[in-house]
Parts: C-alpha cells; sequence; structure tokens
C-alpha cells in the first residue's frame, strides 16, 4: 500500500511521548524517499506518453501518483520538522551538552541543526544584560514569592523599611 | 518530560489542517470504502476488483458504532482500574477517545467526593495572604 512507511515515521514520532526523541530511522526515510522516486519516474514516462502518445486515459493515474506523492512529501516534512521541534526542546531541558544516548539518536544533519541553534541563542543571550550576558535558560519558572531576600547594612534600609518598601524579614 | 517542546498543534478546530501536525496527518488517513468510478491503468496491486454491495455499504458505519459504543461503555465503568486490557486493541484515536472517558469519569467521581471545588490557589496569592495575617498579629 503506498505511503504505508511515510505514515509509519509518523506514527512512529506520535508514539513517542511528549518530547521524548526516538533514533532517527535513516532507513525508514530512505524507503519513503525512493518509494517518491519510483513514483515521480512512473509519472514523468507517463506523462510523456500522454501528451505525446495520446494516452488521456493515463491521467487518472498519475493524478493518483502525484497525490501519493504530496502525501509522503507531507509525511517526510512533519516528520523532520517535528523531531526538530523536540530537538530544540533538547536545549532548554538538557543545556548545551547533550548526553551521549540522546546524540546518537540524531542524524548528522540534526546535530548541525542543533550546534546552529545553540550558537543563535548563545549570541542572542550575550546580547541582553549588559556586559556579561543573561542566561535566560535558567530560572524559567517565576518566584514562589514577588520578595526577594537581601542583606543590607541597617543605615541604608531603615527608612525603606519604614516607607513600606522594603519589609525586615526575621529568621 | 519536555515543557519546551512545542509540537505543531492540530488545525481541527479551525477552517483547515495544519500541514506539519502529526494530529492532523493520523487523523486524515482513514480507509474509505470507494469504487473506482474510471479505469486506472498501471496502478496494478492497488486497486483489485471489489464489489460494494448494500451489505458492504454499512459494514464500516456498523463497525464505528460497535467499537464506539463499546470504548463509551468501557471508558466510563472503569474507576481505578487497570485498563490496559481494555485499550489494547484500540488504535491511536480510540485510545484518545477512551482517556476522555475516563477523564469524565474521574472529574465525576471527584465531584461526587465534593473535591470539585477544591482549587489551589496559586503560590503567590497563598504567601501574599500568610503575609497579611501576620501584619494583622502584630
Amino acid at each position: 500500500m503506498l505511503c504505508e512507511k511515510a505514515m509509519e515515521l509518523v506514527r512512529e514520532l506520535h508514539r513517542a511521548a511528549e518530547g521524548r526523541l526516538p533514533a532517527f530511522n535513516e532507513d525508514g526515510l530512505r524507503q519513503v524517499l525512493e518509494e517518491m522516486k519510483a513514483l515521480y519516474e512512473q509519472n514523468q514516462s507517463d506523462v510523456n506518453e500522454a501528451k505525446s502518445g495520446g494516452r488521456s486515459d493515463l491521467i487518472p493515474t498519475i493524478r493518483f501518483r502525484h497525490c501519493s506523492l504530496l502525501r509522503n512529501q507531507r509525511c517526510a516534512l512533519a516528520y523532520l520538522y517535528d523531531r526538530l521541534l523536540r530537538i530544540r526542546a533538547l536545549r532548554w531541558e538538557y543545556g548545551s551538552v547533550l548526553p551521549s544516548a540522546l546524540r546518537f539518536h540524531m542524524s548528522a544533519e540534526e546535530m548541525e541543526w542543533f550546534n546552529h541553534y545553540k550558537k543563535s541563542l548563545a549570541t542572542y543571550m550575550r546580547s541582553l544584560g549588559g556586559e556579561e550576558g543573561l542566561d535566560i535558560t535558567q530560572d524559567m519558572k517565576p518566584p514562589k514569592s514577588l520578595y526577594i531576600e537581601h542583606f543590607l547594612p541597617r543605615w541604608k534600609c531603615e527608612q525603606l523599611i519604614r516607607q513600606g518598601v522594603l519589609e525586615h524579614v526575621l529568621s | 518530560m519536555s515543557e519546551a517542546y512545542f509540537r505543531v498543534e492540530s488545525g481541527a478546530l479551525g477552517p483547515e489542517e495544519n500541514f506539519l501536525s502529526l494530529d492532523d496527518i493520523l487523523m486524515s488517513h482513514e480507509k474509505l470504502p470507494v469504487r473506482t468510478e474510471i479505469p486506472m491503468p498501471r496502478l496494478g496491486a492497488f486497486f483489485l476488483d471489489r464489489s460494494g454491495g448494500s451489505e458492504t455499504d454499512n459494514a464500516i458505519p456498523q463497525t464505528f458504532i460497535g467499537r464506539f459504543r463499546r470504548i463509551m461503555d468501557s471508558s466510563q465503568n472503569a474507576y481505578n482500574e487497570d485498563t490496559s486490557a481494555l485499550v489494547a486493541r484500540l488504535d491511536e484515536m480510540e485510545r484518545g477517545l477512551f482517556q476522555t472517558g475516563q477523564k469524565g469519569l474521574n472529574d465525576f467521581q471527584c465531584w461526587e467526593k465534593g473535591q470539585a471545588s477544591q482549587i489551589t490557589a496559586s503560590n503567590l496569592v497563598q504567601n501574599y495572604k500568610k503575609r497579611k495575617f501576620t501584619d494583622m498579629e502584630d
């Protein structure tokens, strides 16, 4: 049945519980591309025959193969794109150095993409917060309390405590 | 795992599907009974001749109704049990349905026990309330 391998790729990813990155299915993707190549070549040949050989009865067949090609393309792209979304999430979950188990699950191109993403993110973070930059991958949840505790010399804060700007926290 | 993973959402509630949505691809992968109106040469095994009589015309809806009913029944009646046997032979969409049924059942049980109105206030609010109390005690 056409597009079966492509659907298998999609299902494999859909089944991988939220965000988990399964191993790159190189074999599966290759089979999808091979099917697409075969469909394309058959269509090329039939199109020529339909045009020059007057075989207009081939047109429904050509259209059917074209639909299959589009479906395969969609599945392959969705598979690759969803994997990139998961890989991007890894930067935020694990940091810039990934455990080797995860690295083995990525294709060479995906690794390259990850490295570019890391770089972009690092450049962006350096541009924030003045001199040292700002690591936005830390402290991603807001603090439990709006109040931050400091230690300040008494002469600095007595006024502010009076004014209700600061609160004197004992303990 | 990943709070940073934002999959492409299904376009099911919108005007059209999302091209890259895995959900939409799976959702649109149905097998429908069809009849070839015109011949399609050279497709070989993909179009074996099938006859469509009225018995076969109704088989699909009937099968769906039966399965749907069973999923509804089982999901609405299995409370705090091991449901692995019940979902073993369901496909992804059916499992989603089953989960929805279970959630409904659990929510209902919660409500019956009077736990439905139990909201957890956000930490910020809780801390604020605690502070107000200490102000008063002073």
